[in-house]
């Protein structure tokens, strides 16, 4: 064992007896190593003095308020963000919401469109273009619908057939007779010459007249 | 025995919600706390900053502590720890230039010692100590100012009594040597 370590030893009081025994007396006989105890001794001293030094005990008299301040503020500190992510996650949950409800309202909405116009096509339409029936079936319109779809019929036919307002006048609906009378009052050659003139108008463009 | 069971007493209060068992706590410790936190940050203004880290640890853990040591041990494990990595971020902080000069200045201005010929050894001891690496400057400062066993170093450390002994006498040398070379 070095010297100086056997120094520190002795005077940090671990050396084992034997070892103490022939330390004491090598250094009952070596000045040098008396000196250097000393100086070890006086510098274990001056730290000892510095253990009780004189301080102001005010200052501990504020560790206590110092702490509650800082806590209260290192809780509000906290409390901000909790009740920012708090609402931030009520809002997120409530859009999520609205939106899954908005989008199984607009699917709901198209099966629904596309179920009525099923049963209409299945129940209405498919009555219209049933080409066994004998007469359109309009018994599904009301009386203004119906007088609205004569009006428009009428319309086309006078633009498709370019009738003059005399002609037009058989149309009309203060006559008393219906399309069905009218079409009995008409005869083969009459009934061959508007079907040309439809003919014509429809698929040439012009008129045969 | 009876500073134990008076702590325990406290402790139990404290659980209960009685924050003034708290007060009574850190009343009782506080210096011991400071003194340990100063020593191994080496100025006040550290050591004020490190005795509230303390006590935040200390308010929120109290509730889980086990009695398998003493209080003191326990607060003094903690002061340890928490004045370790103060000094770690402070390190850093310093190495990244966000301290200077000026800060230091201000730090040495700011004390709570009163005798000015025991301040100067002080800050000189403590300007020496902080050369010290700082698993040295913590046992140098249980052996020699808390006056610690060995045996109960260990406790708090959880190193071996061999490696200690072995720590705290490098550490004496050291310091024996940059305080000769402080006055030189």
């Amino acid at each position: 064992m070095k010297t100086k370590d056997k120094i520190l030893k002795y005077i940090d009081n671990s050396l084992d007896e034997n070892e103490k025994i022939q330390f004491e007396k090598e250094l009952s006989n070596s000045e040098e190593l008396q000196k250097q105890i000393s100086n070890y001794s006086s510098f274990i001293k001056d730290i000892d003095k510095l253990k009780n030094v004189k301080f102001d005990e005010s200052y501990f008299a504020e560790t206590i308020p110092k702490f509650r301040s800082r806590q209260e503020i290192s809780h509000r500190f906290l409390l901000f963000p909790r009740i920012s992510l708090s609402l931030a996650s009520v809002v997120s949950v409530a859009l999520i919401f609205i939106f899954t409800v908005l989008i199984m309202n607009k699917k709901d909405y198209r099966q629904k469109s596309t179920s009525v116009i099923a049963d209409k096509s299945v129940t209405n339409v498919s009555g219209l273009l049933d080409p066994s029936a004998d007469q359109i079936n309009l018994g599904f319109m009301t009386n203004e619908e119906s007088a609205k779809f004569d009006s428009t019929l009428n319309i086309e036919m006078s633009k498709e057939l370019d009738l003059s307002p005399k002609d037009l006048s058989y149309l009309s609906p203060d006559q008393s007779s219906d399309l069905s009378s009218l079409l009995q009052n008409i005869n083969e050659n009459d009934a061959n010459d508007i079907y040309r003139e439809v003919l014509n108008q429809k698929f040439f463009g012009r008129s045969s007249k | 025995m009876a500073e134990d069971s008076n702590d325990f007493q406290l402790i139990k209060d404290f659980i209960s919600g009685n924050e003034s068992a708290f007060n009574k706590i850190v009343l009782k410790y506080q210096q011991k706390i400071y003194w340990h936190a100063r020593r191994m940050a080496g100025n006040h203004l550290d050591a004020d900053e490190i005795v509230q880290e303390v006590l935040i640890v200390l308010y929120n853990k109290l509730k889980d502590f086990q009695f398998k040591s003493s209080l003191y041990t326990w607060i003094y494990k903690i002061t340890t720890t928490r004045s370790i990595n103060y000094l770690r971020k402070r390190n850093l902080k310093q190495a990244f230039s966000l301290e200077d000069n000026e800060t230091k200045l201000e730090m040495s201005k700011d004390d709570i010692v009163l005798d000015l010929e025991s301040k100067e050894k002080l800050e000189k001891l403590e300007n020496v100590m902080q050369e010290l690496p700082l698993r040295q400057r913590e046992i140098f400062i249980m052996r020699n100012f808390d006056e610690m066993s060995y045996e109960e170093i260990s406790k708090i450390t959880g190193k071996s009594v061999g490696g200690l002994k072995a720590n705290y006498f490098h550490a004496l040398k050291k310091i024996m040597e940059l305080m000769k070379n402080y006055e030189n």
